[in-house]
């Protein structure tokens, strides 16, 4: 009877769900890439890819590809080296370069994120105008909705919202479906770039969808967050295919706001300055609920990233001082976590709400901490990804790391060229 | 110039109540006056930060030029161990490094660091010997336990004593934000300013962020016999719930390390404490397969059967197999309930009297088992076919004559669940009766488990509310 034990055990282990093992584990590993991808089409990445479908049509369709071949490159590494160091990328920045640059580079991220929380919350401004709700109102609401999820919620109860989230940006493919494309010029022009110019417009648009789409932050959170769940090197394949998966989504995302704006905007030469011009501008042209669903779309998106992007800069920030964070501490247990945090937040919908604040200077400013930081936190993840001290045998191999470094320094040429872009164009506008 | 420091040890009013008492009130290395020049007690020496010396050149016997300062290495397990050995790096060397020994250096507290030896003396650094700490490498800007605040903490800085004998040993450790600016460089200017704006700020005081170092175990993945030696001293005094918390906090692999190296008992007590995606991690990577089993059979059948369930089917079955035949039965049985009813949250770690003993009989039973159970607050009494008759509670028991059979004493029961029941059913029922727990029947009326108020909180605490609420 004894000696049954153990096989008895295994089929009752059975009856609990091996079936469903493996499907249980991979949800449990996935989050991490698909959160990071979503946030990454915040309001900034919207607005972006609106204004290349209104201003080229299904031009720049091509990028999409390069694209996310450099954001799963980039990102892949970041989970990896979260795998199998156990260790954030602030973690690590700090214990490999020292504490003078890492004290700068966050400084640099702050800075940016800061630019972005504030557009996101222009977006939210924006969106809710849209459905009828003054800015004085939702603004407000929402950056109190969002900090009291963080400061009072769990971490499975902000997870979950963050996940819910996700879900509804397939709006934007529904969209784009309602506005009838030519979709076999879309396709052409998804596979063969064509119509290729190299004036200013074209070019600063083309810098712009990558600088969107690659942002420093994104490698810190998706970083720790692989190290928050506790992800291990054996179970890591998981975690690969959640980056790759994650990536792909932004840009099928991505191309179907482009594709949404190219049949109607672009077709009929309505120009547009920002997403809630899209929105508003899709009514007439793809109907009511074509134009509704691009402004939830808008909302969700700002919502969700003026809820993470805050969140994940505090968190890397503290991770790099050795502060105490986390959303299951208490205030007086991570003072500065809940400190940073509030205070994003809530400068973020002030200067939406400041009659006459030069807005557009602020984000240019963050833009260019952005510039900054990119190039370096690129570097710094290749340099830390190649240290067989740290990585072992997770080291890159030697095509993958020609990619990536073909990669970084492509992003720090076009980095570069957005910020120099910037100083011609904003600063003198 | 030295900087000097008079250091009083103070334990930090901290926001998260500890249970243990804090070991440095006991502790007090120095006490004196604030003493500038020569007014420093020559008992206590001169203290220094590893940031100044860093940035220090070396010089040998006759005042020629070696290199600056790359390194300092101290060698454990002592409680306040001296520098064993400087490392210079020689300039436009990138990848020498020299090594001096402590005993040759002749002054520390003097900048440039005479040395007495010669260049030809010194030789070049070689491995690393494996009780060996390098300090600039393995604890600057690195992750380290903090045995008296239980939690992690980053190094900022070093703090050396340059003891009275001329040799220099490591007192603390800086986690503190005036660390921070020492090291940008900023630390004079915003000293200034904050003595400004607010003169009695805790920043300004000169213990802040100072750690002892021996309140301190290094993360650092190093030889297990090492870290076993310091871990047992120190990490194993914590509260469980503070050395789970601890251990969440650190990196994965050395969490890992951390955690084999716990003794056995302490490693049980901690495990179920630990977030549960952890317990699954810890215990596959367990090096010792019959360890990890053995850990399993200490926690509460409950406990283990969830950790089990969420390990993949061929681990748990490794485990599962490892384990004792009854401790592995009761939890096979819970495997086999679904996680949100009461099968599924119920323990069979219980304890069962018949009718016919006696309250003596039942407190000599009590005696030989109570070690091994979990709740030992409500007790069921069942028949010779393991129905559930009646319950009797540790206050009747105590209550009751020796002689009393416990047929007689007991409540005959009504209050009970089935192992299909929803989670919040549970609840509710615990919550309308009042009860610490609930006996799990099955349909022919045989007692399979228990469920405790604990194993359902979360249910029950939402329904408390409702009931404040008015809802």
């Amino acid at each position: 009877m004894e000696e049954k034990a153990p096989a008895l055990s295994a089929c009752a282990a059975g009856a609990r769900g091996i079936r469903w093992k493996q499907v249980v584990l991979f949800l449990g590993v996935i989050g991490p890439g698909l959160i990071t991808a979503n946030v990454d089409n915040d309001a900034g990445g919207i607005t972006t890819y609106s204004l290349a479908g209104a201003q080229f049509g299904t031009r720049m369709l091509w990028t999409l590809i390069p694209i996310t071949i450099a954001l799963v490159v980039v990102q892949e590494m970041a989970a990896r080296m979260g795998a199998v160091t156990g260790k954030g990328l602030a973690d690590l920045i700090r214990e490999n370069f020292g504490v003078k640059l890492t004290f700068y580079l966050m400084l640099a991220l702050l800075a940016s994120n800061y630019g972005n929380t504030v557009s996101e919350f222009a977006g939210v401004a924006a969106s809710m105008e849209i459905f009828g709700v003054p800015k004085w109102i939702s603004v407000p609401l929402v950056a109190f909705a969002i900090w009291l999820l963080v400061v009072r919620g769990t971490y499975r109860l902000v997870e979950r919202v963050f996940l819910v989230a996700c879900v509804f940006y397939f709006v934007y493919p529904v969209s784009a479906l309602l506005a009838h494309p030519d979709w076999k010029a879309v396709l052409h022009d998804t596979v063969i770039p064509s119509r290729i110019s190299f004036d200013s417009g074209y070019v600063g648009m083309l810098v712009a969808l990558v600088g969107t789409t690659i942002a420093p932050w994104m490698q810190f959170y998706l970083q720790s967050s692989v190290v928050e769940k506790g992800i291990h090197k054996d179970r890591y394949w998981m975690t690969r295919w959640d980056v790759v998966s994650g990536c792909i989504v932004t840009d099928v995302v991505a191309f179907f706001i482009i594709v949404a704006c190219a049949a109607t905007l672009y077709a009929h030469g309505i120009a547009i300055t920002s997403a809630a011009d899209a929105a508003r501008s899709l009514e007439p042209l793809a109907g009511r609920y074509a134009a509704a669903l691009f402004a939830f779309g808008l909302l969700n998106a700002s919502v969700f990233s003026a809820a993470i992007l805050p969140l994940a800069t505090v968190y890397y920030v503290c991770e790099a001082f050795g502060w105490e964070a986390g959303v299951d501490k208490k205030f007086g247990e991570a003072r500065a976590f809940y400190s940073i945090y509030t205070a994003m937040i809530v400068l973020g919908a002030a200067v939406v709400l400041w009659p006459g604040f030069p807005l557009i200077r602020v984000m240019f400013l963050s833009q260019l901490a952005n510039g900054i930081a990119l190039p370096l936190v690129l570097v710094f993840m290749l340099l830390l990804v190649n240290r067989e001290e740290l990585m072992g045998d997770q080291v890159n191999g030697r095509a993958f790391n020609a990619v990536a470094w073909i990669t970084t320094v492509v992003m720090i040429a076009l980095t570069l060229l957005l910020v120099a872009n910037g100083f011609g164009l904003k600063l003198g506008a | 110039m030295s900087r000097k420091r008079i250091l009083r040890e103070r334990g930090r009013s901290r926001g998260r109540k500890t249970i243990e008492c804090n070991p440095r009130f006991a502790n007090t290395v120095a006490v004196a006056s604030n003493g500038a020049g020569a007014g420093v007690d020559p008992r206590i020496g001169t203290f220094i930060y590893f940031s100044e010396l860093l940035s220090r050149t070396v010089v040998d016997a006759v005042g020629k030029p070696i290199g600056k300062l790359w390194d300092l290495s101290i060698r454990l397990p002592e409680p306040y161990p001296s520098i064993r050995q400087l490392f210079i790096r020689p300039p436009g060397q990138a990848d020498l490094l020299l090594v001096a020994e402590g005993s040759q250096v002749r002054s520390w507290t003097e900048n440039p660091i005479p040395l007495t030896a010669r260049v030809p003396d010194l030789r070049p650094s070689r491995r690393k010997e494996t009780t060996e700490i390098r300090l600039r490498e393995a604890l600057l800007d690195k992750q380290v336990v903090d045995v008296s605040g239980a939690k992690v903490e980053r190094v900022n800085d070093l703090h050396l004593l340059v003891a009275r004998e001329g040799h220099l040993v490591l007192a603390h450790i800086d986690v503190g934000l005036r660390g921070l600016t020492r090291r940008l460089g900023w630390e004079r200017g915003i000293e200034a300013a904050m003595r400004l704006v607010r003169p009695r700020a805790r920043y300004l005081g000169s213990e802040e962020g100072l750690i002892g170092w021996k309140y301190v175990v290094p993360t650092l993945a190093d030889p297990a016999g090492l870290r076993l030696a310091l871990l047992t001293k120190s990490i194993g005094s914590l509260h469980p719930a503070d050395l789970a918390e601890i251990l969440e906090d650190l990196p994965s692999e050395s969490r890992r390390s951390v955690f084999d190296a716990l003794e056995f008992h302490t490693a049980a007590r901690v495990l179920p404490e630990v977030d549960p995606r952890m317990q699954q991690d810890l215990l596959t990577s367990e090096s010792d397969p019959e360890r990890a089993a053995d850990l399993l059979e200490r926690m509460p059948p409950d406990a283990a059967a969830d950790v089990l369930a969420e390990l993949p089917e061929e681990e748990a079955r490794n485990l599962i197999g490892r384990m004792q035949p009854e401790d592995a039965r009761a939890v096979t049985t819970l495997l086999g309930h679904e996680e949100d009813t009461a099968g599924g949250l119920m323990t069979t770690d219980l304890v069962t009297f018949s009718g016919t003993m006696t309250v003596a009989d039942a407190f000599q039973r009590l005696r030989e088992i109570a070690p091994d159970v979990e709740f030992l607050y409500q007790f069921y009494v069942v028949d010779e076919r393991h129905r559930l008759v009646g319950v009797i509670n540790m206050r009747r028991l105590f209550l009751g004559r020796e002689t009393d059979l416990l047929r007689d004493a007991m409540t005959p029961w009504t209050i009970r669940v089935h192992p299909t029941d929803s989670a919040s059913h549970v609840a509710a029922v615990i919550e309308k009766y009042n009860q610490a727990a609930v006996p799990v029947v099955d349909d022919d009326g045989v007692l399979v488990g228990m469920i405790t108020v604990d194993d359902v909180l979360t249910e029950v605490l939402p329904l408390a509310w409702k009931k404040k609420l008015r809802l």
